[in-house]
């Protein structure tokens, strides 16, 4: 009897230091009532490490930089910041990064990462919106303040955070990105402080004038992505199971918005409308694209690319990176789905060559897809070695610097050869 | 008895505590006149000349690969190294197996270079073809900025022999090193003989 008390009341004891340890209070939100003026010493020390962590990523080049996408996103984000955030003195900026892994956070200081794998995602501005207001609420939460305070620094912060993860296959350590992670809002939050983002978030969002119900594509299209990386990796035929915590996020936030946003007031225009938006972002979806070819996730290459040829108009480099997203699959074909031809890569090229006939990099793709032999074809045919050979020619022609000049020099002795 | 127990629990200690301290290091070996020549890597198969003054290491135990260095891992770092080609390049989720042309193998070690983060700012100087002990190889310059940000320089051959792709690295910070010795580099790869039998 006095046993089974004894077992209760540690029982209890356990339980109460578990919910104490995982539920910190709140602190105070930034705002006109707590400024940057009244930074707490370890706040001023995270906002110096922070500063510190973002000058070595812009040092090591790890930023993408592009004039006419930063000032959009600029734009964006002035729109999303909340007036209690210029009250408080923060400043807020974005930042994008060049990385496959699926992911935005934000530090103490208000600056806010978003990697091309999430900006080439989107498919209008609401959704950036989503992400940013999103973030700017963990910033005005002073949630990294709060995870530091907590220790949390574990080894999976790139594991399911914020509106994405680093799940995605492929891709090197990111050192830099780790410790930056490990101070932003990409550390794993309580479930309760996301959930309080969350809110937040859709608050500001409101507050932008930014459509408030459809803010769960976000998280929906990023679901997919990961599903469809998934698919192409190494335990691809492993069926693909997102993580509960991430969907019942979606679920909430589904609940939150049919509970307090019913009818929500009149929403204003975005700052671009859809096809815009694509086509303001579209050298990130090319950088997105390239990536992806880069790390062999030909099937997200190609969709990524199909998605920038939506908007690119005269420039052919989408229809190229198009074109070796096609071939990529021909030599590492998916399981359950199906090879494209070489027929389909070459239109591929033909197309960026009918936007601009003098691209070089087209002329010399369209060629290598006559010169190599892989595939189900294993030797070349005569009209190929011509075709090939034509090819590498004007190649040289159009680009006679060209920075693989040796090669093409090969294979043009070895058609040439063959042609005797 | 029991005496001999206790030397045998010493000499497991001893072994342990070296083990330890040694952090499992290989020996280091001097390149000096004394050296075989031409050095025999014979669990890579292949042999080659090495530039004396050098130092070398084997790491068999954990890839079977050598390392070679004059003052140490950060200011030279000459590996030789060789994968099977049917292993998937690092980053890349490709392998270079099949009828790649070593074209295509030299971009499938850039997309691994390039989507490796830590290497920042990544630069290609050169990419062209080359022969080493007669076999088609890629011949690979680039500079990148390590992840506290100092400009690196490398020079990277990949031979495919047979069912492996071999690799020669050099690497050493731009400034100074990688021209005070990418020619003890240059010098030792064009020596290399293969020695896979049949090739």
């Amino acid at each position: 009897m006095r046993a089974a008390r004894s077992f209760r009341l540690v029982f209890l004891l356990l339980a109460l230091s578990g919910a104490i340890g995982c539920v910190t209070p709140p602190l105070p939100p930034m705002g006109a009532d707590r400024t940057t003026a009244q930074l707490e010493p370890d706040e001023q020390a995270l906002w110096k490490e922070s500063r510190a962590i973002q000058y070595e990523i812009e040092s090591a080049g790890l930023h993408f930089d592009d004039a006419s996408v930063d000032a959009y996103l600029a734009q964006v984000l002035a729109r999303a910041t909340p007036a209690r955030m210029r009250q408080a003195g923060l400043e807020p900026r974005i930042e994008v990064i060049s990385n496959l892994a699926i992911d935005g956070y934000s530090f103490a200081n208000g600056v806010i990462y978003i990697h091309t794998a999430l900006l080439a995602q989107m498919t209008d501005e609401t959704m950036l919106a989503t992400m940013l207001t999103r973030e700017l609420a963990h910033v005005v939460n002073r949630n990294a303040l709060r995870a530091r305070r907590e220790k949390r620094r574990t080894a999976d912060t790139m594991a399911w955070v914020g509106v994405g993860s680093s799940m995605v296959e492929g891709g090197g350590e990111a050192k830099l990105l780790l410790q930056a992670a490990n101070m932003t809002s990409a550390v794993n939050f309580h479930h309760t402080i996301e959930t309080i983002a969350d809110e937040r978030g859709l608050e500001f969002l409101d507050e932008a004038g930014y459509g408030v119900g459809e803010t769960p594509k976000l998280y929906e299209t990023t679901i997919e992505y990961i599903a469809e990386v998934h698919a192409q990796g190494a335990w691809g035929w492993v069926p693909f199971v997102p993580p509960p915590p991430v969907l019942a996020r979606v679920q909430g936030m589904k609940t939150l918005i049919q509970t307090k946003y019913p009818d929500q007031r009149a929403t204003r225009p975005p700052i671009l409308d859809a096809a815009a938006f694509q086509r303001r972002l579209l050298p990130v979806t090319i950088r997105q694209a390239e990536l992806e070819l880069a790390a062999g996730l030909f099937r997200s290459a190609e969709k990524t690319a199909r998605r920038a040829t939506e908007s690119s108009g005269d420039d052919p480099e989408p229809w190229v990176v198009l074109g070796r997203a096609l071939m990529g699959q021909r030599t590492k074909p998916i399981a359950n789905q199906p090879t494209p031809s070489i027929k389909q890569a070459r239109e591929a090229f033909e197309e960026a060559l009918r936007r601009d006939r003098r691209s070089a990099v087209a002329v010399r793709e369209l060629a290598m897809s006559y010169y190599r032999t892989t595939g189900l074809a294993r030797a070349r045919t005569g009209e190929e070695s011509d075709a090939a050979l034509a090819g590498f020619r004007r190649y040289l022609q159009l680009s006679p610097e060209a920075s693989d000049r040796a090669y093409i020099e090969q294979y043009i002795r070895e058609l040439a050869q063959g042609e005797r | 008895m029991r005496s001999q127990i206790q030397r045998t629990k010493a000499v497991l200690l001893g072994l342990v505590l070296l083990l330890a301290t040694t952090a499992c290091a290989p020996p280091w070996v001097p390149i000096d006149q004394t050296t075989p020549r031409p050095f025999d890597m014979t669990p890579v198969q292949i042999k080659m000349e090495m530039p004396l003054g050098w130092m070398s290491s084997y790491y068999a135990p954990v890839g079977g690969y050598f390392f070679f260095t004059v003052h140490g891992s950060e200011l030279e770092e000459f590996w030789v190294r060789r994968f099977p080609r049917s292993a998937v390049v690092k980053g890349t989720g490709r392998n270079t197996g099949g009828t790649l042309t070593v074209q295509e193998m030299a971009e499938i070690s850039i997309d691994s270079r390039r989507l490796d983060s830590g290497t920042g700012n990544f630069e290609i100087v050169s990419n062209r073809p080359a022969t080493i002990g007669g076999q088609s190889c890629f011949r690979l310059e680039y500079r990148h900025r390590n992840a506290i940000g100092l400009e690196k320089r490398t020079l990277e051959y990949g031979c495919p022999v047979g069912d492996w792709l071999y690799r020669f690295e050099f690497m050493a910070p731009e400034e100074h090193y990688f021209d005070r010795f990418v020619g003890d580099f240059e010098a030792s790869v064009a020596s290399v003989q293969f020695t896979i039998p049949g090739i």
